[in-house]
Formats: structure tokens, C-alpha cells, sequence
């Protein structure tokens, strides 16, 4: 099961990186973490496993470094470090690279070849110098891109849902009448009282009500 | 002692709890009532800190999660909002004979969570989508909705029993003679489905809302969104007929059991036989 899903992300704006809201120019792009720039939304959406390597090497000799996009089974020269590697084999679990066979050679003595986890950084010692290497497998980003200024009313229409349905269920038209008049020398109050809704619950405050009075009275 | 041992415990007081609560249908013996609610507030009370316990395990094996992320935790989770949302009727309308209706349910949910095959006790990390505080907030208002409508389907049950009884005239039959009045059952079938279909509704918002935080798009018809939105359409329409057509009584009390077999159909049905956004909840 995989832990997340993370892309690296940078907005280039007239071809330099932005610094984002945390001043950042690399922002790590999780399931749950978007990113929002100008109004515009990018969130993880999908990702596509690729057949080819990033590999990076480094001559610790003379400090050069390259890093390269390559295919598996493939000799690559690499003038500028005085070597050669190449992927010869690699171990997958569902399209997930997981651990990759180097060989490589810097032309004197047996070429090494080991198998290296995806990823990992491995340090090749070899008669002209010191070289370390990591393969990483390729993997396409899915992104979905979406530019929505109006969320805010979406949210608000569903604030004002649940209060619609607070309002129709709990509250209701309540009309409570006296009528005073008298009979045989005699003040007599008459209550009547209706409810839309709820006719239970209005029985109750009507009689509450009543009762007060009447104690009020007494 | 850890939370399995005490979810062990639970299950214990909610069947005995229902053994006392149908004792009292059937006895009419109110001291047997009383030891059905004490048992189910005990076992309400072991099942909180063995969620809490939990919670804390999931840290202590440095994933740390709330508890509510696969099957197994969600009948836990569910058992636990049914029994206290059942406490809080039987605390608020007196009507004790209900928990006959209600607490088998419960132990159904604890029961079928420890001993069905092909449910995994184990604390597993969060996969990438879960990873939110959304989480809670949706999973939450989701499952109060569930457990009052488990309520209400066990209401509607009654009241279809008492009903049968009244028509044949045996109103005076041990069994029927146990349960509270026709219209008391009605209202609070009705109040009992208020109540779920707001946390429902909220339950569908919050999900919306992390959806669109999460992916971009509110809205996927994945099973469980479609089903949820059935199910809320069921609900729907019980309220307004009851609302603009003055439905009540046994057409209403049929509602609420179909209602809860779409509960259970959104819950149950949809992690097992359909695919989805929401697939991690069968195992």
C-alpha cells in the first residue's frame, strides 16, 4: 500500500520559479495538499509508472555531475565522467520498479555490477576514482486543474441547506389567541392557539402557557 | 488490558443488554428494563475509552489515526452512535421497551466486526486519501445519521407489530401490550428521522466539501455517493409526505425500514459488491 502520492512542484512564471505562500519555490503536492496559485487549483490526481530511469551520477574525483534520462538494456557513455553504465536487469511489483541491476565500467578492470533498491545512492569504487550513482524509476504525474471562484457560494448554499432544514422541521407558524369578554358579571378569558407544523410540540407550549396563566390567576 | 479485551466487553453488555430489554417486552418487569439501560450505558461507556484506547494505540504504533478508517472500526463506530443516540431517546421519551428493537442491532454491528471472516482487527496506516481532517468531521455526522436510522427501522418494526396487534384486536397479547401507544411510536419515528436526515445531510455536505479539497471535484457518482444520495432521497420523500400529504402511521413505519435497508445497502452493500472511491471501507 503505497504511503502517499507526492509531486514536486514549481510555478514558473515568465520562466522563473515563484516563491509561494510559505516561501517555498517547491511545493509538495499531496492527496490531501493542493495547491492554490492565482486562483487556480492543482491537485494530485493520477500517476503513470514509465519503463525509464533518472539516473544521476557523480564523479567524486573531479565533481562532475550529470543526470540522465535512460531506457533499461542500454549502453550510455558518459565522456564527460570517463564512464560507462548501463540498466541490465530489474525487479518490479505491478508496473513499480523495485530494486535495478547497474553495471558500470570506467574502462579499467572488470566492469561492477549490483543491484541498487529504486532511489537508493550507491558509491562505485572503481580504479580511477570514487563515482556514486542513484536510479530512480520514471513516473508521470497526473495533476487535475481546476479554476473555481465560486466555492464560497457553493458552501454557502449548503450552510443555508442545513439551516433551511433547522427552520422547516423546527420552527413553525404559532398563532396563540385571548379573547376576553365577559359573561353573567363574570371576566372569562378564552385561549385558542394553531400551529402549521408540530402539532405535538405546540400542544405542549400552548398547554405550559395556559397552566402559567392560570396559576397567575389563582 | 487493551481495546480489543475491552470491545469484547462491550459486546458482552450490549447482548446481555438486549436479552434484558426483550425480557422486559415480553415480562413487562420494569426493574428488568432498568438493568437493560444500566448495561447499555456501561457497555457505552467500556466501548468509549476502548475508542479512545485505541486511538491511542495507533499513535503508540506511530500511525496515529482516529478510528474510523476500515470496516472493522466503522461497526465499532457505528454500534457506539446507535446505543448512545438509543440512550439518549430512551433518557429523553421514557420509551424503554424500544431498546428490544434497537440493542439487537448493535450486537449484530460489535459481533458481525470481531468475528466475521475476512474483517482485519489490525491498526493499519492511513492510505493517502484518508489522510485529512475531514476524516472525522465526515465520518462522524455520517454515522450519527446511521445509528438514528437504525433506530428509526427498529421503531418502524414496533410500531408495524403493535399495529397488527390493534387490528386483530389482541392489544391486550403480552407482547403488543408491552409497547407504547400507536402515536407515540409515530412521533418518534418521525423525530428519530429528522434528527438522521439533518446529520445525513450534513454527512453528504462534509463529504462534498473534503472531496473538493481533496480532488478537485465535488462530486463523482462513485457507488457510495450515489447510494448515500438515494438513501437521502428516501428520507426525503418519508418527511415530505408526512410534511404536505399527512402521511403517518404504518405507510411512514414501512419507510423507515426500507429507509434503513438502503442505510444498510450504502453501508454493507456498497463496500462488498461495488467498487469505488470508498472501497477501502470492506476490509
Amino acid at each position: 500500500m503505497p504511503k502517499t502520492y507526492l509531486s514536486k512542484v514549481t510555478v514558473l512564471e515568465d520562466g522563473k520559479p515563484v516563491t509561494l505562500k510559505d516561501g517555498k519555490t517547491i511545493h509538495y503536492l499531496e492527496v490531501n495538499k493542493p495547491l492554490t496559485y492565482k486562483g487556480i487549483t492543482f491537485y494530485q490526481s493520477s500517476y503513470q509508472p514509465y519503463p525509464d530511469f533518472i539516473v544521476t551520477v557523480t564523479n567524486t574525483a573531479t565533481g562532475i555531475s550529470e543526470t540522465l534520462i535512460i531506457p533499461a538494456g542500454k549502453q550510455i557513455k558518459w565522456q564527460e565522467g570517463g564512464a560507462e553504465f548501463g540498466i541490465l536487469n530489474k525487479e518490479s511489483f505491478g508496473e513499480s520498479v523495485q530494486r535495478i541491476k547497474i553495471w558500470f565500467t570506467d574502462r579499467q578492470g572488470d566492469p561492477s555490477t549490483f543491484w541498487l533498491n529504486n532511489a537508493q545512492e550507491a558509491i562505485i569504487k572503481r580504479p580511477s576514482a570514487e563515482y556514486r550513482m542513484s536510479v530512480k524509476q520514471l513516473y508521470a504525474t497526473g495533476l487535475q486543474v481546476t479554476k473555481d471562484p465560486g466555492v464560497w457560494f457553493v458552501y454557502t448554499g449548503c450552510g443555508m441547506m442545513l439551516l433551511g432544514l433547522f427552520v422547516a422541521f423546527f420552527m413553525s407558524h404559532r398563532k396563540i389567541y385571548a379573547f376576553v369578554h365577559e359573561e353573567d358579571g363574570q371576566t372569562k378569558v378564552l385561549f385558542t392557539g394553531s400551529a402549521h407544523k408540530n402539532k405535538v410540540g405546540f400542544e405542549k407550549i400552548f398547554t405550559g402557557l395556559v397552566d402559567g396563566f392560570r396559576k397567575k390567576i389563582d | 488490558m487493551n481495546s480489543s479485551q475491552l470491545f469484547g466487553i462491550t459486546t458482552l453488555c450490549y447482548l446481555l443488554s438486549s436479552v434484558f430489554y426483550i425480557g422486559l417486552l415480553v415480562f413487562k418487569n420494569k426493574k428488568v428494563g432498568t438493568i437493560g439501560l444500566a448495561l447499555a450505558i456501561i457497555g457505552v461507556l467500556v466501548q468509549t475509552v476502548a475508542l479512545g484506547l485505541r486511538w491511542q494505540e495507533s499513535y503508540a504504533l506511530g500511525i496515529g489515526h482516529a478510528p474510523l478508517t476500515n470496516m472493522y472500526e466503522s461497526l465499532v463506530f457505528f454500534s457506539w452512535c446507535t446505543t448512545l443516540f438509543y440512550i439518549f431517546l430512551e433518557y429523553k421519551y421514557k420509551a424503554r421497551v424500544v431498546g428490544a428493537f434497537v440493542m439487537p442491532f448493535t450486537v449484530a454491528a460489535m459481533a458481525y466486526a470481531s468475528f466475521a471472516k475476512g474483517i482485519s482487527q489490525q491498526i493499519s496506516p492511513l492510505i493517502p486519501a484518508l489522510q485529512s481532517n475531514w476524516l472525522i468531521a465526515h465520518v462522524i455526522t455520517c454515522f450519527i445519521g446511521y445509528g438514528a436510522f437504525a433506530v428509526a427501522g427498529g421503531l418502524g418494526m414496533m410500531y408495524l407489530i403493535k399495529k397488527s396487534a390493534v387490528n386483530k384486536g389482541k392489544e391486550q397479547d403480552s407482547l403488543a401490550a408491552s409497547l407504547p401507544e400507536l402515536r407515540i411510536i409515530d412521533d418518534l419515528i418521525h423525530k428519530t428521522i429528522v434528527f438522521g436526515f439533518m446529520w445525513l445531510s450534513a454527512g453528504i455536505i462534509t463529504g462534498a466539501i473534503w472531496a473538493n479539497e481533496a480532488w478537485g471535484t465535488y462530486w463523482s457518482w462513485d457507488p457510495k455517493e450515489t447510494w448515500s444520495i438515494i438513501t437521502w432521497f428516501v428520507y426525503a420523500s418519508t418527511l415530505h409526505a408526512r410534511f404536505t400529504r399527512g402521511w403517518s402511521g404504518s405507510r411512514i413505519a414501512w419507510l423507515a425500514i426500507i429507509g434503513f435497508i438502503s442505510v444498510f445497502f450504502t453501508y454493507f452493500g456498497v463496500n462488498f459488491l461495488l467498487s469505488g472511491l470508498h472501497s477501502y471501507g470492506a476490509s
